[in-house]
């Protein structure tokens, strides 16, 4: 199997672009086709550019024996004080047991029995476990040969991937102290963000409770040895970190992601934007994370001062040629770059409009308090009239020149107001249409768009997009959005992965199933 | 079944003849429908202006008698009347409008609907509704002058099942509501163009966008909308003469349930993760059934073969995290009594059953002590009388004792080992086992410090020191983990060669801990196994009732919980079955180490030393809301927990949630239904439950997210009732019971032996049909105080609190009686009575310091001789002002108090350490919107309360809280020893 730097010739400009931002994986010493951390690297793309050769069979499937025994439990019935329905559950990062894949070795952690596990790839079988002391919610990183997985018990841990001896083992917090969490045993500061592996070093925080301390740690990767140790107070660390190289985000559960800097530590900057959530990738320098309260995808750039944008949906796959953008109920390819450059004038149109809606309100009132000034000169000097003709030689005073002076402005001032609210009309009209136009443009920026059953995961093959469903996994063409192949599997799909044309399956009842096809 | 289903509902039906009312006059709408037979055919009703066929679902029954104009009755549940769905698609009114409807409301709603077609999203207001907000019509339009929606609404109130026509017209400038043709309402605040709704629904008798859907109750006639109002408004002669002719609705009841209400229950408790039990009781001896709807076209159905009171079903195959829908429905033999329920639901999501294993055969080597392990298996389990918890097994050697137990138990187990080679063997047996993980695991041990919280452990016992006699080194350690109030220590010495042990051979070792607190003893059925069980805690308080205890003091005396707090546990439940916020709901209760917790209609126990969820039980007619006008519905006492469910009190096992006791609310008067009001209970063994009768429907619900912040009637009128009495809860006998005046169920306080409570004489407000008492008829008042064991009257004062026209609270200490509310200006009024005079000893009138999000509604607390209200600081009998506290905090929420600390919503959970002035915040932890962490028995206890929040607070879970000073002390006596 080729390294990386081999595979890099291979790819197409645009894969290029995408895993040149990878540089976890360009300093692995994993194969290509390998998939050994969670969404594939530490930008969490989930994107390969290994390809699967249709139709699949089932080669295997590994049943745990309990399901995954999930850290929280689910979302809200509703925020009754805004009326909203719907919430979108911001942490599902344990829903099943999420495998990687490297060597020919199938890696898992197990929520419910605190194992690690490491299959043949080829036959399922289970090659050697190693028990941890608390649930393993999150997949291991491998590389180098070794394997590196969190646990609540508060370790991080370093194992030999071929046969799962312990090569080190750190604790995160400040001692050994563990409470029930959810009917498990947990340490004070569990490990949930999994653990990043990058340029000889590996990246992990333990810690859940902001006011006991969350515990973000650098450690060489083959020693264990303590590199740097950076302390929050304020925010709890759940979630797959993600790094690129500079940066390391740290994921706060229900709160917005964190930015550290990868060789000191220092804390860098809160993203700003939307509602938060578990999940995150790095495209470039944005960072996509979510799904917030009810379901959007953010897009933070450094350095902006908003968020960038926001997309409905629980799941975007991002490449530089096309994006992919996964709702509970739609799959949708999209332009990215040409949306958000319509996205950017029409908000900036939109701004218009409501300036201007805004005066016209404001002008509407005035035009009625003017009229109701007029309507008054007119009432007084009917009345006086009125008064006259009653009592002719009575002496009854005419309207002062202030008075008739008064009149006529209140009369210009109707007019002007009246012209100006014909003009903001005018203008809002056309800001209308062009919002309108702009609409309709970013609208074409979906080559495709396809409705769904239920689905809950997805990544991108090289010839597929494959979508993690309800009893079934369906692999999609990129280029049309059309069923290429599918298959029944048992329960909800959280987790896939596709490693030398192996694709793996895991579902909320424990189960992992692998599916193989021809050669490549 | 489904036909005895179809012959009630065509029972209930009230006539099968309607004519049709061609005078409807149409004209001018662009789209109008008249709600009769004539019109409707299988889809829903046909237009008589327009082409919107307005499609119906769920019950819409018809009304009206022979020669009278047809209307239909939504009952508010499964109803609905949609015009479109796509109401961007509709050439609906941009300038001008004018919506009229001729209905009936059943129901005050918070948000109620006529004639809806628009957006509410937030910010984002659009299009217009014809509804009402609470018992107030209302109609509302966004313009381009206001970019949202302007709401004018009828300052009077109207009267339910009484037909009006409302109108609702945007002229372009000015916006107004006629009822019954006269303007009750206007606003010249619109301007400019009609701002539409980009999306939604043209519906009628709902309020439905996007983000909302609630269904109206009500009876409709007709409905229409138009640009503008009719060139000749109909008179209000003409209005009357229509209105006269409609179907009288006194008879139609929106329960029609027959006599649901005297239903006890239903019960809904999971027994395994897919099968489910629902349970009920009847006055009447009837048979029941029960359908459960599994989807569109698929249900489960239960029936039963004889009549009888007590009814029971289990329903299997119920799939994880879906909400399932039902109803009771029956008739008795005799065809006197029928039952027909509301539409019930329960959620699958609340299935806290531990999760199937098979366990294996024991796979280890069989050994001549494995006869000797089950029965000392069964001997522990058996003196530990519990089926759930944490047990700590030190030196687990193979992992056998831990086997036993978990094939006898729900425990979750944890062996404890120091040998490196065993601890990887022993999981392994486990595992081959099919228990390790979830149900049993082992963890290094180095034979000395316990790796774990404080109080964590239901049982602590040991497998190799019961096989050879050996004893736990370090005692202070064991103890330190065992859970108070129950927790069991289970040793001895096995061996089959050993002797009965002495009687204080493991007392004079369990003293080597220092001092300790519970009750030893030898096995009855062994003299070799030696057990002790935890007492409470000595200083922990308990928080027994809604402000800690019928003082109504907000302060549980803990002395223990204060100082620097750790979290001690943490888990379910989590946001889902809690209502959204907490605004103002029941606080939890907690006595003898228990927690419950009351969710939105489900109710949970709570071991409130390690979080374990003993029971839940969801109850959809359990529920109350708005605490500053109300009573709660729980009371804990040391091994039961009593909850008011309707117009039951119901007793449930504190440690199983099995009933123990059941009793109705007294009836004052026959001609009357009631709810059960106030509930207090005078000790925590053996005392008496005080109760109080209210007149059905004065208890406030909360069911759609209210916040009670506004100053109308349907928020701030208080709850009442018309008797108060005492029962034996062993018996149900009445002890006694006192009725004069209309009593404020919110100041009802027992202390000292004494009730004390206000109650209003007015005649006008003991007639009322409804158990509230509204600001107005808060006259002719008296503060009263009853003998609590006999009910005499020991004195009475005339009082007038009608400045409290926000809240009334009463609160005693020290022979002091605390009157306390606010007025409309949002201005504290506290009054201190010294309750052995009756005189007032001083008062104090001050402008409520945080009126945000409520804060005036705050209720007072008193630690030891001081009374903490509106951020001031006073002393308990001259009133003098101690302090003046400005720090700013969330007004939501109100304050609960140990001996020394008083906790409260900051922004996050806070606490404010009373010996230091020192403030801590748990960030991260929404607090709740009225009480939500209560300091009893030794730990501080916070259950979920954010739920709905949309704030991003980093996580939603239940707590529990430990100090660490104590901790830290043992930890130094520890350290002594050594």
């Amino acid at each position: 199997m080729p390294r990386i730097s081999h595979a890099v010739n291979l790819m197409p400009i645009s894969a290029l672009a995408v895993i040149a931002s990878l540089s976890g994986v360009t300093t692995t010493t994993t194969d290509a086709a390998d998939w050994p951390t969670y969404q594939q690297n530490h930008a969490r793309t989930a994107v390969t550019l290994d390809k699967l050769a249709f139709p699949l069979e089932r080669s295997w499937a590994h049943q745990s024996r309990s399901v995954p025994h999930l850290a929280w439990p689910g979302p809200a019935k509703w925020d009754g004080y805004h009326k909203i329905r719907g919430l979108k559950d911001r942490m599902t990062f344990d829903r099943a047991y999420h495998v990687v894949v490297a060597g020919g070795s199938a890696y898992f952690g197990s929520s419910s029995d605190d194992k690690v596990y490491c299959l043949d790839t080829k036959s399922g079988k289970t090659r050697w476990t190693f028990f941890t002391e608390g649930p393993v919610r999150f997949a291991p990183t491998v590389a180098e040969g070794l394997v590196y997985v969190g646990s609540d018990d508060g370790h991080a841990y370093c194992l030999d991937a071929k046969s799962g001896k312990l090569v080190w083992k750190q604790r995160l917090g400040p001692k050994d102290l563990r409470i029930p969490g959810n009917g498990r045993w947990t340490s004070m500061w569990p490990v949930r963000t999994g653990v990043v592996v990058l340029d000889g070093s590996a990246y992990c925080c333990g810690g859940v409770f902001p006011w006991e301390g969350v515990y973000l740690a650098s450690f060489d990767a083959k020693t264990g040895e303590r590199r740097w140790l950076q302390k929050m107070t304020d925010l709890p660390a759940q979630g797959y970190l993600l790094a690129s190289p500079s940066r390391l985000y740290v994921m706060t559960a229900r709160e917005r992601p964190v930015v550290f800097d990868r060789r000191t530590g220092k804390r860098l900057y809160q993203v700003k934007g939307g509602g938060g959530g578990t999940y995150a990738l790095i495209s470039g320098d944005t960072l996509v994370y979510g799904p917030g309260k009810t379901g959007d995808m953010s897009l933070f750039t450094a350095g902006q001062k908003d968020q960038l944008a926001s997309f409905p949906g629980n799941q975007m796959i991002v490449t530089p040629k096309r994006s992919y953008l996964r709702t509970d109920t739609s799959l949708a390819a999209l332009d990215r770059s040409r949306y958000l450059w319509l996205l950017g004038n029409r908000r900036k149109l939109e701004r218009r409009k409501g300036e201007l809606g805004k005066r016209a309100g404001k002008m509407a009132q005035m035009e009625k308090a003017l009229l109701a000034q007029d309507k008054q000169f007119d009432a007084r000097e009917k009345a006086r009239q009125e008064a006259v003709a009653a009592n002719p030689d009575a002496e009854i005073a005419p309207p002062t020149e202030a008075e008739f002076l008064s009149r006529e402005r209140t009369k210009e001032q109707l007019a002007q107001i009246r012209k100006d609210t014909v003009s903001a009309r005018e203008e809002i009209g056309t800001l209308t249409l062009e919002i309108k136009r702009l609409s309709e443009g970013m609208r074409t920026c979906y080559p495709w768009r396809v409705e769904l059953e239920p689905t809950f995961s997805m990544i991108l093959a090289g010839n597929a997009v494959v979508l993690g469903g309800r009893n079934q996994v369906i692999a999609r063409s990129p280029e049309k959005g059309e069923v290429i192949w599918k298959a029944e599997v048992p329960g909800d799909v959280y987790s896939l992965v596709v490693s030398n044309g192996r694709l793996y399956a895991s579902t909320d009842r424990g189960t992992i199933v692998c599916f193989a096809g021809g050669k490549k | 079944m489904m036909r005895t289903l179809r012959s009630l509902s065509l029972a209930l039906s009230l006539t099968a003849c309607w004519i049709t009312d061609s005078k409807v006059d149409a004209s001018d709408s662009i789209y109008a429908w008249s709600f009769d037979q004539s019109h409707r055919d299988a889809k829903g009703f046909r237009p008589i202006a327009g082409n919107l066929h307005a499609r119906t679902k769920g019950s819409i029954e018809p009304l009206g008698k022979e020669k009278s104009p047809g209307a239909v009755f939504l009952d508010g549940k499964t109803s609905r009347i949609v015009a479109s769905d796509k109401i961007e698609t509709l050439p609906l009114p941009t300038e001008t409008v004018h919506v009229e409807a001729v209905v009936s409301v059943f129901e005050p709603l918070r948000w109620g609907g006529i004639v809806t077609a628009f957006q509410d999203n937030g910010n984002f207001e659009r299009g217009f509704l014809l509804g009402f907000e609470n018992d107030r019509f209302s109609f509302a339009v966004s313009t381009e002058g206001t970019n949202k929606l302007t709401y004018v609404t009828a300052k009077s109130a109207f009267t339910l099942k009484r037909w009006y026509h409302v109108a609702g017209t945007y002229d372009g400038k000015v916006a107004r509501l006629r009822v019954n043709g006269e303007i009750v309402a206007e606003s010249d605040a619109p301007a400019g163009k009609i701002l539409p709704a980009p999306r939604g629904f043209l519906e009628i008798g709902a309020y439905h966008d996007d983000d909302e859907d609630f269904r109206t109750p009500m009876a409709i006639r007709r409905a229409s909308i138009s640009h503008a109002p009719p060139k000749e408004l109909s008179g209000a002669d003409a209005l009357t003469t229509e209105l006269a002719a409609l179907p009288p609705l006194e008879e139609v009841d929106r329960e029609r349930f027959g006599p649901f209400s005297r239903v006890l229950g239903p019960f809904v408790e999971f027994v395994d993760r897919d099968r489910v039990k629902i349970d009920w009781e009847t006055d009447v001896a009837v048979q029941t059934e029960i359908e459960l709807e599994i989807n569109d076209t698929e249900s489960l159905g239960y029936d039963e073969t004889t009549d009888q009171h007590v009814h029971s079903a289990e329903f299997e195959d119920i799939a994880p995290e879906r909400v399932y829908k039902y109803r009771l429905h029956g008739t008795s033999e005799d065809g006197k009594t029928s039952i027909l329920s509301p539409e019930f639901e329960f959620d699958s999501s609340f299935n806290y059953t531990p999760p199937p294993i098979k366990i294996e055969p024991w796979p280890g080597a069989k050994s001549s002590r494995d006869a000797l392990y089950e029965k000392l298996a069964d001997r522990i389990v058996a003196h530990a009388g519990i089926a759930k918890g944490y047990c700590l097994i030190l030196d687990s050697g193979d992992g056998r004792l831990a086997y036993e137990l978990a094939k006898r138990t729900e425990w979750k187990i944890v062996g404890l080992e120091q040998d490196e080679q065993r601890l990887d063997r022993t999981r392994r047996t486990l595992d081959a086992a099919g228990i390790y993980g979830t149900r049993v695991s082992v963890h290094r041990w180095d034979g000395d410090a316990l790796p774990y919280g404080p109080y964590l452990a239901n049982v602590i016992t040991t497998d190799a020191g019961l096989t050879t006699g050996g004893l736990p080194k370090n005692v202070a350690e064991i103890y330190r983990v065992l859970r108070p109030s129950g927790g069991l220590l289970a040793l001895g010495s096995w061996d089959d060669s050993t002797q009965p042990i002495a009687d204080d051979a493991f007392p004079r070792w369990l003293q080597s801990a220092g001092k300790t607190n519970g009750d030893s003893k030898i096995d009855e059925g062994d003299p070799r196994l030696w057990f002790f069980t935890r007492g409470k805690l000595p200083g922990g308080g308990e928080w027994t009732h809604q402000y800690a205890s019928p003082d109504n003091s907000s302060c549980s005396q803990d002395e223990l919980v204060s100082g620097k707090l750790q979290v001690a546990w943490f888990g379910r439940p989590g946001p889902r079955p809690m209502p959204d916020r907490g605004p103002r709901n029941p606080a939890p209760v907690s006595a003898n180490g228990r927690l419950y917790v009351q969710g939105y209609r489900v109710l949970f126990a709570l071991d409130a030393y390690n979080g374990t969820i003993l029971w839940c039980k969801q109850i959809p007619t359990m529920r109350r809301a708005n605490m500053p006008r109300a009573s709660s519905n729980m009371v804990a006492t040391d091994d039961a927990l009593f909850v008011a469910v309707g117009e039951h009190i119901i007793g449930f096992d504190g440690q199983t949630g099995k009933r123990i006791f059941a009793r109705k609310a007294k009836r004052k008067s026959e001609n009357r239904e009631y709810e059960w009001g106030y509930l207090a209970s005078t000790a925590a063994k053996n005392g008496a439950i005080i109760g109080s009768s209210t007149i059905r429907g004065g208890n406030y619900l909360g069911d759609d997210g209210e916040w009670f912040e506004d100053e109308k009637d349907n928020s701030i009128a208080k709850v009442t009732s018309d008797s108060v009495y005492s029962i034996n809860p062993e018996t149900g006998e009445e002890l006694w019971s006192y009725a004069n005046g209309v009593v404020v169920n919110s100041t009802i306080t027992i202390s000292d032996g004494v009730v004390y409570f206000i109650e209003s004489r007015n005649p006008d407000a003991k007639n009322k049909e409804k158990g509230r008492l509204s600001a107005e008829l808060e006259k002719d008042q008296h503060i009263v105080a009853l003998n609590v064991d006999s009910g005499s009257k020991l004195w009475e004062m005339p009082f007038d609190a009608s400045k409290c026209q926000f809240t009334t609270y009463f609160s005693h200490s020290k022979d002091t009686l605390f009157v306390c509310g606010t007025d409309k200006k949002k201005t504290f009024h506290t009054w201190a009575i010294d309750t052995k005079d009756q005189k007032v000893l001083w008062e104090h009138h001050i402008a409520a310091k945080k009126t945000h999000h409520s804060g005036h509604l705050m209720h007072p607390v008193i630690v030891d001789d001081k009374i903490f209200v509106n951020k001031h600081t006073f002393d308990l009998r001259s009133g003098d002002i101690l302090k003046f506290d400005p720090f700013d905090y969330h007004g939501c929420g109100t304050m609960a108090a140990s001996s020394g600390a008083i906790f409260h919503r900051f922004e996050y959970h806070g606490m404010l350490d009373l010996a230091t002035n020192k403030r801590t915040e748990f960030v991260g932890v929404r607090g709740g919107c009225w009480l939500g962490q209560i300091p009893a028995g030794g730990m501080l206890l916070a259950p979920e309360s954010g739920a709905g929040c949309s704030c991003t607070h980093a996580f939603q879970t239940s707590m529990g809280f430990v100090p660490v000073v104590e901790i830290e002390e043992e930890e130094k006596d520890d350290a002594a020893e050594d």
